[in-house]
């Protein structure tokens, strides 16, 4: 199992920068430079030596994990199969065109040999609730959800949690991303950094965007050494100083359990200009970043407005492409979509309903609604445009080449919703793709029945696959600790 | 129908209350209010800690100069409470509650004494919710993303006001690090800094030449300064160091206070206060809260209360069918939400309470919405008007009842849904996973009919959607999608009649009206209000331990009216304040 090391980013010597912020500099002016120099990030060049790419292979892996909302239309009741392709069995992309106008999934023809679709994978606790918070909250953990509707939370940690602390250095957390509206009842209930404490995800990308290249400062082009090794002192004195208190708190006996862990959170997320991102290779470039769209979407808050919901969601995949080509992280969660998400899409070009209602096939967010007459056909549209974003995420991914082929063959996303039904609500069969080698330990190309397992299998696998092990070999275990251990074998290359 | 009084102060119950929410004004009551609530809290401080004048467990730290009431709050005092709703919070007392965006922005533009808001909090990463407000200890963490947001912003501001000598020299000791040094410090740190940090400090300050090399050495060492302090634990949280069971130190209270009073870090008169000992007594404290509850910034500190407990936000996602309601459009929405945080803030203002709150007959239009109640209003002003008998109170209102409707219909589940959960404290479960398949629809259906056929008496939904949600929402069948006034639905005459099993028996109620007026009469819906006031104010989860308080409040809330500024106020007098809790307390909560 164990062909592909555990490794770790070492934190390396301070890195010269170029640069460093000029005083007066605002947003529009940052754009502008960043635009006549036709790149995104300031500061791409130099030390590969240092790089996670440029390390012996095999290189790291990225993992992605994408959950959307509201279910997709597969076969229930009296309503058609949309989703799932018609056969068990290979891949290919002929056989996955035949089926493209009338399967969602026939969509992905052309990366027909870098998937795994999956069916028979389930939630492992019942949906005695609101399945869509109980949905999110299991989609990453698999761990059992306490409470109920908005606020029920999960009791154990995320994939991306046990992946980031496994393989990024010290104090760099996921990237948590999201899509949607946050309308407020049930957001972010995705990534768990503890039990019962969720991860914010940001779902401005201008945001993402500036944390990222905000790593080194805001550092045109052009400024000297000189510069850099003054930024790199002023943070360093600085940062001493705030650990020096952080610790002198941490210091104090009377503290409880819960104050420590909150002080050691914001202890260990203090870093110093040498602990950042600065160890990047040759992929690490914002090349095809549309950042005027990143800024457009930022203004007056449209990254929150109901017709961008797919858009946001490219913006962030290019973003979370971006980290993982500077290898600022190991591991990202998108999450698409409130919990009862009430986006409304436009559908040839009429904005139709709330897509929670319409996936309930009525005017409800109960079921206590008139029902909606077009909401079949509205779901499968949606479906469609969402099965487009992820086509998007692989057609970037496998154009983009880093040490050992493309990002596609070094990486995986994972497809998923957090229900797999919208008028039942169902926890069983939930909708799975899994796109990407992850260096070679994934196998693709076929469409497998898990057999009914539950998602924890699934976590193991992906886990694993990013680069993760547990003494040595796979892990087995993650997840709640009354399931069945161990991967889903037919994932494994 | 048969009513206890809702306004004892008065002495003439129910009709003075209504009466008295009908008109916005009166001196003579207030002032009899303020008199009335600065003995509440003194008796709640008193009665909790066994009337030795002091705040908790016998520690006299700080002593009640003021003289005790001698009569009970509310006059039954032995007696448990009508509404005993449970408990049961996992609080987690933090000792370091890290500040809002809110507070952390306006934070930022005191102690550096800009001009505006810097605005830079808007690009920080979000608090996920944890429950109701938004001061919530729980959600509040420096996480990776917000320490590297914070540098950024650190660093951003320290240049700022580095580079600019007349924004510099805005601040304390300009041109002597040390007096600089002590006159930010004490600012950012809410108290005075001690001897190690000012040292930390001046070493600081020294890197600056060569850390910036501007040739201006007092500005580089001044940038310095504020980049590390503004990054300070000290000042991203609002700390309670103090041991259990002991009173905050009179730093401590003044932040508290500030911050929950203003939302913003304390000014120099309120550092000045603590310094000369102020807030060492309970008066000193109350008199002060007293104060603070008066100006400006109190008003939206107690909007943002409302506004979180109510959702008023939502009201931006109204929608209506055109078709069916060619009068409304979704432009109206800011001024529906507008219209209720002006009811709410006039009665926070007017010194009223819950009560008035759900019986109160005034309403706040202008000429976008006044048509939608059949009324005429001329500007784009507010205008207070009485909205007439069939609209007490907060839920009969507009936004409430629109937000609460679908496309073309009612939404009587979430409307009965909703004020069971926010003015009720009732625990609904969620709706089960599998929605079952619609009925069919008959053509001569009503609303009330229908959903009764999909959750009522005799389905699968009947324990809750029959016993608790239906009944409530079925009040206002008399109210169409977008909350106008309707008699008949479908063709037939509406059915507003229902039963609710409150905590102390089952009342029987016929339209919204006689709903409003039961709850604003009932313990279990005082309790509740006292309870999300408690969690408000004191930023956190309640236990056990923080019934005695709630049954206090519940009492004055219910038997004599009391305002919730003077609930408040009580709040700020009780130990649960002003002091760390007990081992006991914290080891419960666990």
């Amino acid at each position: 199992m164990n062909r592909q090391p555990s490794q770790t980013s070492s934190a390396a010597a301070p890195q010269p920068v170029r640069g460093q912020p000029s005083p007066q500099r605002g947003r529009r002016a940052f754009l502008r430079t960043l635009g006549t120099l036709g790149l995104g990030l300031p500061f791409l060049e130099g030390l590969p030596e240092r790089s996670a790419w440029a390390q012996a292979a095999p290189g790291p892996v990225f993992g992605l994990f994408i959950c959307t909302a509201n279910g997709v239309v597969q076969s229930f009741r009296d309503e058609p199969e949309k989703f799932w392709p018609p056969e068990l069995g290979p891949l290919t992309v002929s056989g996955m065109q035949a089926f493209a106008s009338d399967r969602a999934t026939g969509m992905l023809a052309d990366h027909a040999e870098q998937l795994s679709i999956v069916r028979g994978v389930k939630y492992p606790f019942a949906n005695n609730g609101c399945g869509h918070a109980l949905g999110l909250l299991q989609c990453l953990t698999a761990a059992r959800p306490s409470g109920t509707s908005n606020t029920a939370t999960a009791s154990g940690i995320s994939a991306d949690t046990r992946i980031a602390d496994a393989l990024n250095p010290a104090g760099v957390e996921p990237l948590s991303l999201y899509s949607g509206l946050k309308e407020g009842f049930i957001n972010e209930k995705l990534s768990f950094r503890a039990p019962n404490q969720v991860r914010a995800a940001e779902g401005d990308p201008w945001n993402v965007y500036q944390r990222l290249v905000g790593l080194a400062g805001p550092s045109p082009a052009g400024a000297s050494p000189d510069l850099a090794a003054q930024l790199a002192l002023r943070r360093k004195s600085v940062n001493d100083l705030v650990r020096e208190e952080l610790s002198s708190l941490l210091n104090r006996p009377a503290l409880s359990a819960d104050d420590r862990q909150r002080l050691d959170l914001h202890f260990s997320s203090i870093r110093d200009l040498e602990q950042t991102m600065l160890q990047m290779g040759r992929a690490c470039s914002a090349d095809g970043l549309d950042v005027q769209a990143l800024d457009a979407l930022n203004t007056g808050r449209a990254f929150r407005q109901d017709g961008n919901i797919e858009q946001v969601a490219r913006l962030q995949i290019d973003l979370a492409t971006l980290a993982f080509s500077c290898n600022t992280t190991r591991v990202a969660t998108l999450q698409v979509g409130d919990g009862t998400d009430h986006t409304r899409y436009t559908i040839n070009g009429e904005k139709v309903e709330r897509f929670h209602w319409i996936s309930h096939r009525q005017t409800s967010d109960g079921g206590d609604g008139q029902p909606i007459a077009q909401a079949l056909d509205w779901h499968i549209a949606i479906d469609r445009i969402r099965m487009g974003t992820f086509k998007y995420l692989l057609d970037r991914w496998s154009s983009l080449s880093v040490a050992n082929g493309t990002l596609l063959d070094n990486a995986f996303a994972l497809w998923t919703c957090h229900v797999a039904i919208g008028p039942s609500h169902s926890f069983n069969n939930l909708p799975i793709i899994v796109a990407g080698k992850a260096g070679g330990f994934l196998k693709t190309g076929q469409y497998i029945d898990a057999g009914n397992v539950t998602n924890n299998r699934l976590l193991n696998t992906l886990i694993t696959a990013n680069g993760v092990r547990d003494g040595g070999g796979p892990v087995t275990n993650f997840g709640d600790a009354s399931l069945q251990p161990g991967l889903i074998d037919a994932l494994v290359a | 129908m048969e009513l206890p009084p809702a306004n004892a102060t008065g002495g003439d119950g129910r009709e003075c209350c209504l009466s008295d929410s009908s008109s916005f004004r009166s001196g003579r009551r207030s002032i009899h209010r303020e008199t009335q609530a600065l003995r509440l809290a003194l008796v709640l401080a008193s009665a909790v800690s066994g009337c030795d004048g002091t705040l908790s467990g016998g520690v006299p730290a700080a002593r009640s100069e003021a003289p005790v009431a001698s009569e009970p709050a509310g006059g039954d005092e032995a007696s448990a409470s009508g509404a005993a709703l449970p408990l049961d919070g996992r609080p987690i007392f933090s000792q370091l509650v890290r500040l809002t965006h809110q507070q952390w922005e306006q934070s930022v533009r005191d102690v550096l004494r800009l001009d505006d808001l810097p605005g830079l909090s808007e690009s920080f990463t979000g608090d996920p919710p944890e429950g109701i407000f938004s001061n919530d200890e729980r959600g509040l963490l420096v996480t990776p993303n917000l320490s590297l947001d914070y540098q950024r912003a650190a660093e951003q501001l320290a240049q700022r006001v580095a580079r600019d000598a007349q924004a510099l020299s805005r601040l304390d000791g300009f041109g002597d690090p040390a007096g600089f040094i002590q006159a930010l410090g004490r600012r950012v740190y809410r108290r005075p800094l001690t001897a190690a940090e000012q040292q930390r400090y001046q070493s600081l300050f020294a890197v600056g030449p060569m850390a910036l090399g501007s040739g201006d050495g007092f500005a580089d060492g001044a940038q310095l300064v504020v980049e590390a302090m503004l990054q300070s634990p000290y000042f991203v949280y609002r700390t309670e160091l103090e041991e259990d069971g002991e009173p905050l130190n009179s730093y401590e209270l003044a932040s508290k206070l500030s911050f929950l009073l203003r939302n913003t870090t304390p000014d120099d008169d309120l550092l000045d206060a603590a310094a000369s000992g102020e807030f060492e007594t309970l008066d000193g404290i109350v008199a002060r809260a007293r104060r603070m509850l008066d100006e400006p910034a109190a008003s939206a500190v107690a909007a943002r209360f409302h506004s979180e407990l109510f959702g008023l936000e939502r009201y931006s996602a109204i929608a209506k069918d055109p078709q069916r309601f060619p009068q409304y459009s979704t432009s109206v929405n800011p001024a529906l939400q507008q219209a209720e945080a002006l009811f709410l803030n006039n009665l926070f203002q007017d010194g009223q309470g819950l009560a008035e709150l759900l019986t109160s007959k005034i309403g706040f239009v202008n000429a976008e919405t006044a048509p939608l109640y059949g009324l005429e209003a001329a500007g784009g002003d507010f205008q207070a008007v009485d909205l007439g008998p069939e609209r007490p109170g907060l839920f009969t209102r507009l936004g409430f009842l629109a937000y609460n409707g679908t496309l073309r219909d009612p939404d009587s589940i979430h409307r009965g849904v909703e004020i069971n959960r926010v003015m009720l404290c009732a625990r609904l479960q969620p709706p089960p996973g599998i929605i079952p398949a619609l009925p069919s629809i008959k053509p001569d259906q009503t609303n009330r009919e229908r959903v009764s056929a999909h959750t009522g008496v005799g389905t699968c939904g009947e324990s809750c959607h029959g016993t608790l949600i239906n009944p409530i929402g079925f009040a206002f069948e008399n109210f169409d999608a977008l909350g106008q006034l309707r008699d008949t639905d479908n063709g037939k005459p509406v059915d507003t009649s229902g039963a609710y099993q409150f905590s102390d028996g089952l009342e029987s109620f016929r339209g919204a009206p006689e709903l409003m007026q039961l709850l604003a009469t009932n313990p279990q819906v005082h309790a509740c209000f006292a309870e999300h006031l408690m969690q408000f104010t004191l930023g956190r989860d309640l236990v056990e331990d923080d019934r005695a308080l709630v049954d206090q409040l519940e009492r004055s809330s219910l038997r004599t009216g009391t305002s919730t500024k003077e609930l408040l106020l009580a709040i700020v007098a009780a130990p649960s304040f002003s002091r760390r809790p007990t081992a006991a307390t914290r080891g419960a909560a666990q």
